[in-house]
């Protein structure tokens, strides 16, 4: 009798270990968000506010009206990339922390392709969105090569050179490039229309859209179908063993860093092309940042972390309603997204780890 | 025919101390159940003080199960634990530990950046705000001399062989004043002459009046120092008593049951089929990763259809030779040849695609994902068999490991299972499994049947045997001398990074290789 059952799991896995991950993590989820808003709503409480009002505002200006769920897809476009860009190396079993640094340098070598380098008004945006990949990837790159040539930790070098980026940034726009007809503003020169981002039909969602729903579609398919993607994981799982097995762990690691980093300058690119229509000092709101969170929450999984942009993306469009209706920062909701982010790392425990 | 070693079999005594009447622990229908496996099937053993009780079984047998009910790790479902003649209800280790109860765990549980004395201190400490070093120190003393566990307590972890890191862990474990000593597979991790050290520690603890549970896949260990066995297969007590009323097939057959029990070990058929030239290291001198130099001028050569030994205690570079040949780390001199090729300035990748395998020194660390399926960890293989195109065709990582499994020498575990959920031994067999393919024609194998139970060690000496035999060339690390005499056309004999010596198929001395694997004493 005892034999019999033993001998079963040669055959075939336990049927609790095949659809209970699944069903945990679903619902480990629903309860790390309902318990993150009741939580925030406690906060508010404390605070003399109205805490399930303010949630139920949010509800109201984000999801549940014509304009909140397009300012919500405006949103998916900096978190949803920001958020992949630390998805792709994470699967390499890298902490990319420099998605803000990274958003900057595509979006200021996307501005000198528009407005210094002369190249004609037909290429502008093409060549800008390669000049933001490459400025966002060649970033990243910095902070690969320490990792690959010196061991230097890339979570601190990526992070550290997020203050950099933002300082290359700022000595553009407050000086060799600041708009020398407007008012004293650290901005540039508006760009030319021809350097705008198009909005969809009707919306005012720009293409950008685009390129964050192929970027998602793209890591799908790579990670699920390709043999460079399978290496990648094999990289992130056990580079000791993906070593062994004749896989160059360096290439691996320099390129899912790079274009990590190239997707966090297409945000940045697409910020200043379609939203801003300049390059301007502290041209991202955390954006980097908050996508570094959307991957986590996501698990790095393109599914995951378009869920998880567009949920930082309700709560950030709610936020906004937040100021307005019940007079509270815009910035309070970060509250609410960090204690889901902590619920989500919290709750990152094996429980059901079968032993023998 | 077992794994049973010289070493032990010469020095098995007889116990000194009387058992006392009654057991100091006792168990009555312990049932333990993960999902829907029975792990342990209404066991009920005694233990006595004086005695070693040998807990013998196959890998997932059971045994480690029911030792960490033992130890609080796990509750049983079912049945009662009784410690000197009262019932009790360990909700964790902390709580065996504080009745008496002390482990030592297969896989160790030191912290490497840290000295002996502030592992041991971990779990010794009294309790106060300041950290008693003197005096769990001098206790430290007290024991290294009682029972022969020498060690240095200002020594970090890290810088400590495998053998003084067992030592610690014992250290460890007799720092918390239990009178009840569980032994997780104490031998699995150990060269030859450090078993023997071990079993001599074993029965001083024993003379001494600790109730020592030993937990063990060899039968050689059972006859060099155990008073009383139970036999486990599949959960469940088999039988069991004194010692003295049973013999090897006896056990065996308890083990294994009576048809496997009657199986004899592989011989080679004798059949040859030469493929192309072997692979060589022609007077290399070889810097590992982390700097040290640890080949000076090593001459070896493995011909086709011949397995060649190598004898050495870990640590004397035979991790090296597989690094060598693989192509991590650095040549410093000399020549790698695979398949008549010089190979020193390639890639991993290029010598893999030479038909080159490699059984790692720990398949766990360096050849599993252990995110991955089984059949995904399958897949990661760069060489010959590697996956061929740049697109990943689902259907082709489940044809692959299909395959893999029809031609396992042992059956393997499901293969949709996240190889990180399985035990070390189904790991290693996984490991194994996409290492002994079709497409290796050059194999090194540290040590393959490491840990393995003797099912799966017949299994992998039986593949070893018909590779020779199909024409392929084979070196085989072992720290088994058994094994390697069982097995090798050749043994080449290793000492601090050195040829010490080479014994063809017919004049195999093992008294001889033991002195030169030891540097030439004793």
């Amino acid at each position: 009798m005892a034999a019999f059952r033993i001998s079963s799991t040669w055959t075939q896995a336990p049927l609790i270990e095949r659809i209970l991950p699944t069903a945990v993590s679903f619902g480990r989820f629903t309860l790390v968000l309902v318990g993150g808003m009741v939580i925030f709503a406690l906060i508010l409480l404390i605070d003399g506010h109205n805490g399930f009002e303010a949630l139920r505002s949010m509800y109201d200006n984000s999801i549940a009206s014509e304009f909140g769920r397009q300012e919500i897809l405006v949103k998916l476009i900096p978190f949803g990339l920001c958020a992949a860009a630390t998805a792709i190396p994470a699967r390499a079993g890298l902490i990319n922390v420099g998605g803000e640094g990274q958003f900057y340098m595509g979006a200021w070598a996307a501005t000198w392709v528009i407005l210094f380098s002369g190249a004609p008004t037909a290429l502008l945006l093409p060549l800008a969105f390669v000049a933001g990949a490459a400025g966002g990837g060649a970033w990243a790159g910095i902070t690969a090569l320490l990792r690959i040539k010196g061991n230097v930790n890339e979570a601190i070098s990526s992070l550290l050179l997020n203050f950099v980026a933002i300082q290359v940034v700022n000595y553009f726009v407050y000086g060799p490039w600041r708009d020398p007809e407007g008012p004293a503003w650290p901005y540039t020169s508006i760009f030319p229309s021809a350097a705008e981002l198009p909005v969809i039909y009707g919306s005012r969602v720009t293409a950008g859209l685009f390129i964050v729903l192929a970027v998602f579609v793209a890591m799908f398919l790579v990670f699920k179908f390709t043999r460079v993607g399978f290496r990648t994981r094999v990289v992130g799982g056990n580079a000791e063993a993906a070593e062994r097995s004749g896989i160059s762990v360096g290439k691996y690691l320099f390129w899912s860093l790079a274009i990590g980093g190239a997707v966090a300058g297409l945000a940045g690119m697409a910020e200043v092309t379609g939203i801003q229509g300049r390059l301007r000092s502290g041209i991202s709101i955390q954006y980097g940042y908050i996508g570094f969170l959307a991957s986590w929450l996501g698990g790095h999984s393109a599914w995951g972390i378009c869920l998880a942009a567009l949920l930082f993306g309700a709560i950030s469009v709610g936020g906004d309603s937040l100021q307005i209706g019940a007079g509270l920062p815009a910035s309070s909701v970060n509250i609410l997204m960090s204690l889901i982010l902590f619920g989500v790392l919290a709750s990152r425990r094996n429980i059901w780890k079968v032993g023998g | 025919m077992t794994t049973t070693n010289v070493a032990i079999e010469s020095i098995a005594t007889e116990p000194e101390v009387e058992p006392s009447q009654a057991p100091v622990l006792s168990v009555r229908g312990l049932t333990k159940r993960f999902a829907d496996v029975l792990a342990a099937d209404n066991l009920s053993l005694d233990f006595y003080r004086g005695e070693v009780h040998a807990i013998l079984g196959e890998n997932g047998a059971g045994k480690s199960t029911l030792v960490k009910m033992l130890y609080g790790f796990y509750q049983n479902d079912e049945g009662e634990i009784i410690l000197d003649g009262e019932p009790v209800d360990f909700r964790s280790p902390a709580d065996a530990r504080d009745r008496g109860i002390g482990m030592v765990f297969q896989n160790f549980t030191l912290i490497p950046a840290l000295t002996v004395l502030e592992n041991i201190a971990l779990v010794a400490e009294t309790g106060g705000f300041r950290l008693d070093f003197s005096g769990i120190s001098k206790r430290i003393t007290e024991l290294s001399a009682r029972y022969g566990l020498e060690v240095n307590p200002k020594a970090y972890v890290r810088d400590l062989s495998i053998g003084e890191q067992q030592r610690v862990e014992i250290l460890k474990a007799l720092a918390t004043h239990p009178s009840i000593l569980i032994l997780d597979e104490p031998t699995s991790v150990l060269a030859p002459h450090e078993v023997a050290a071990l079993l001599d520690i074993i029965r001083k603890l024993r003379d001494d009046g600790f109730a020592v549970i030993l937990i063990t896949h060899k039968l050689g260990e059972v006859f060099a120092c155990a008073n009383r066995v139970s036999v486990l297969r599949r959960g469940a007590l088999t039988g069991g008593g004194m010692l003295v009323d049973f013999d090897q097939r006896s056990l065996l057959a308890l083990m294994l049951g009576e048809h496997a029990a009657t199986e004899e070990d592989p011989e080679t058929s004798g059949a040859r089929n030469l493929l192309d030239n072997g692979f060589a290291l022609q007077n290399v001198t070889f810097k590992a990763d982390d700097g040290r130099v640890t080949l000076r001028a090593i001459d070896i050569e493995v011909a086709c259809g011949e397995i060649v030994g190598i004898a050495a205690v870990s640590g004397n570079g035979q991790a090296s030779l597989a690094e060598a040949l693989l192509g991590t780390g650095e040549i410093l001199e000399g020549k790698v040849v695979i398949g008549g090729e010089d190979v020193t300035r390639r890639s991993v990748s290029a010598r893999l695609g030479l038909g080159l395998s490699i059984i790692p020194e720990d398949p766990i660390r360096d050849g599993s994902v252990p995110d991955m399926t089984v059949r995904e960890n399958i897949s990661i293989d760069g060489g010959r068999g590697g996956l061929k195109s740049w697109v990943l065709r689902p259907a082709e990582v489940v044809r692959r490991a299909l395959v893999a499994s029809e031609r396992s020498p042992f059956p393997l575990p499901v293969l949709t299972r996240r190889l990180g959920s399985l035990s070390g031994g189904n790991i290693q067999r996984v490991v194994l499994a996409r290492e002994l393919n079709e497409h290796c024609t050059h194999l090194v194998a540290y040590y393959p049947t490491r840990g393995l139970d003797l099912t799966s060690t017949r299994a992998v000496r039986r593949r070893l045997l018909d590779f020779k035999d199909k024409g392929r060339a084979i070196l085989l690390i072992s720290e088994d001398l058994d094994e390697l005499r069982a097995l090798c056309d050749r043994i080449v004999v290793l000492h601090e990074g050195e040829v010490k010596g080479t014994f063809g198929r017919d004049d195999i001395d093992l008294m001889e290789i033991g002195r030169l694997m030891t540097g030439g004493h004793g």
